[in-house]
């Protein structure tokens, strides 16, 4: 079983969205765009393991942005576990970057993908709901824009809850998913327990040729991969 | 009540612990893992392909949690390829959990598993509902030379089907995590509930049932030490631990 490291939570702050934390561990976790960690609170009444995606990096703390557990508190101890899963395969030569919310998390899941890029990204974010606190130089459009802006971008990350994919294929004005360019992936927003250790199936996903895991195969997906039949 | 070396004996185990069914794979995801365990307990394994269920969902509760999978698999042949080779490498037996639609499915599952080292017992899956007639004919269908474990849920086993369950050739009974209903947004959920609300449950059966000739292993409710020595306690020859497999890795 994947050994667990122990950490701490430095602060709460109030996102837009709710609060998020700041984690203080060791500078080795260090999740991709899309890869995910387990937190558990030790010797509390937690039963289920919670998911956390960064949305950024100082030195060793993380910044996970909404949202976290209510109950959370500057000085708790965490127990991690991570990282987990597939992140984002993001080309080293890409240059204009769509993210797109079709989920509840106001794009903050796709903006570590802005901020581990290491050279500047030219960033448009499709939603309904940016947060108040998006950098100015993001762009932001509503996601009916989708099919006219596609084209221009040389990597599409999308963020959305399985019985989306049919409003995003509409969206697109694609005839199937399996017409999205190979630059395009989606992070699916689904239930993740088990951290791949169960194979338990209830983050299934279902592909063009079978199933898979969100927990270990994903979240991050192909969107050409993603079937909208089960 | 057993005597812990009796139930040991019975059961074919070194210690009273392992996991429950769904809760470590088919397979454990770290050879080393877990040599402090009695047994290694198989996701359920149907004879065909499982697809997860169209609404699988995960809903918490302030007892535990609902859980709704399908229990999905590959199917019986594919879950051999994949995990024979790892099962005859581990350091304790391997309890393949089966969980057939018909009786009809069970004896060419049995006789194939009889062929592989290192499995050290069948835990069949009783489908929920049916009656104690239709459950023997499951019993019987499984009957063969690995020890036979009858997987029932909590909240449905009965006293006097004890009896008829242990005549039947039965080693072991296995008393799973209960099923229940919440309410999920606009519909309603069903499924197994996990948690330590199961506990209360799983005690109240163990003391009931273990006056039973039958080994009796609690599978559901463990969320501490002190969780599993009361049911270890109070009659039951062994613990099989579920969710908090997923969040106390030290556990």
């Amino acid at each position: 079983m994947m050994k667990a490291t122990r950490a701490l939570i430095s602060e709460i702050f109030s996102g837009s969205d709710g609060p998020g934390v700041r984690i203080e561990c060791a500078s080795t976790l260090r999740p991709t765009p899309g890869q995910y960690l387990l937190a558990q609170v030790e010797s509390s009444q937690q039963i289920l393991p919670v998911p956390l995606f960064i949305e950024s990096f100082e030195n060793a703390t993380l910044v996970v942005p909404p949202p976290v557990p209510p109950e959370w508190f500057p000085g708790l101890e965490l127990s991690l576990r991570g990282p987990l899963g597939c992140g984002f395969h993001l080309p080293s030569a890409a240059r204009r970057l769509l993210l797109t919310d079709l989920g509840n998390h106001h794009g903050h899941r796709l903006l570590s993908l802005v901020n581990s890029a290491g050279h500047p990204l030219e960033t448009v974010l499709l939603t309904d709901n940016p947060p108040s606190d998006l950098p100015v130089e993001i762009e932001v459009l509503p996601p009916k824009s989708l099919g006219e802006i596609l084209p221009w971008a040389d990597f599409a990350a999308f963020e959305l809850p399985l019985h989306q994919l049919k409003s995003l294929r509409g969206l697109s004005g694609l005839s199937s998913l399996s017409e999205f360019p190979v630059h395009c992936e989606a992070l699916i927003d689904t239930p993740l327990i088990c951290g791949g250790i169960a194979s338990c199936g209830v983050c299934s996903v279902r592909l063009n040729h079978g199933w898979a895991l969100a927990c270990k195969d994903g979240p991050v997906f192909r969107l050409n991969q993603l079937s909208e039949d089960e | 009540m057993n005597t812990e070396s009796s139930c040991l004996d019975r059961l074919e185990i070194s210690t009273p612990w392992m996991n429950a069914a769904g809760f470590l794979g088919f397979s454990p995801s770290s050879p080393a893992w877990p040599a402090e365990m009695g047994a290694f307990v198989t996701n359920p394994i149907s004879l065909a392909p499982r697809k997860p269920a169209l609404h699988r969902q995960v809903q918490p509760y302030a007892g535990g949690f609902l859980l709704h999978t399908g229990f999905p698999t590959p199917g019986f042949q594919a879950v051999l390829r994949q995990n024979v080779e790892k099962w005859k490498k581990l350091p304790i037996p391997v309890w393949a959990h089966l969980l057939p639609q018909t009786p009809e499915e069970i004896p060419g599952m049995i006789e194939t598993l009889e062929t592989i080292d290192n499995i050290g017992a069948v835990e069949l899956g009783i489908p929920p509902g049916i009656s104690l007639h239709s459950a023997l004919d499951f019993i019987r269908a499984a009957s063969g030379e690995l020890p036979l474990m009858v997987c029932v849920g909590v909240d449905e086993i009965q006293s006097d089907w004890l009896p008829s369950i242990r005549d039947a050739g039965t080693t072991g009974l296995v008393l799973s995590a209960p099923r229940g209903i919440l309410k999920a947004s606009d519909h309603l959920m069903r499924g197994r509930l996990y948690g330590p609300a199961v506990l209360p449950l799983m005690l109240k059966a163990v003391c009931r049932l273990a006056q039973f000739d039958l080994a009796v292993i609690a599978s559901g409710g463990v969320f501490s030490l002190a969780d599993g020595e009361t049911l270890l306690a109070a009659g039951a020859c062994a613990v099989q631990v579920d969710a908090a497999l997923w969040s106390n890795a030290d556990l």
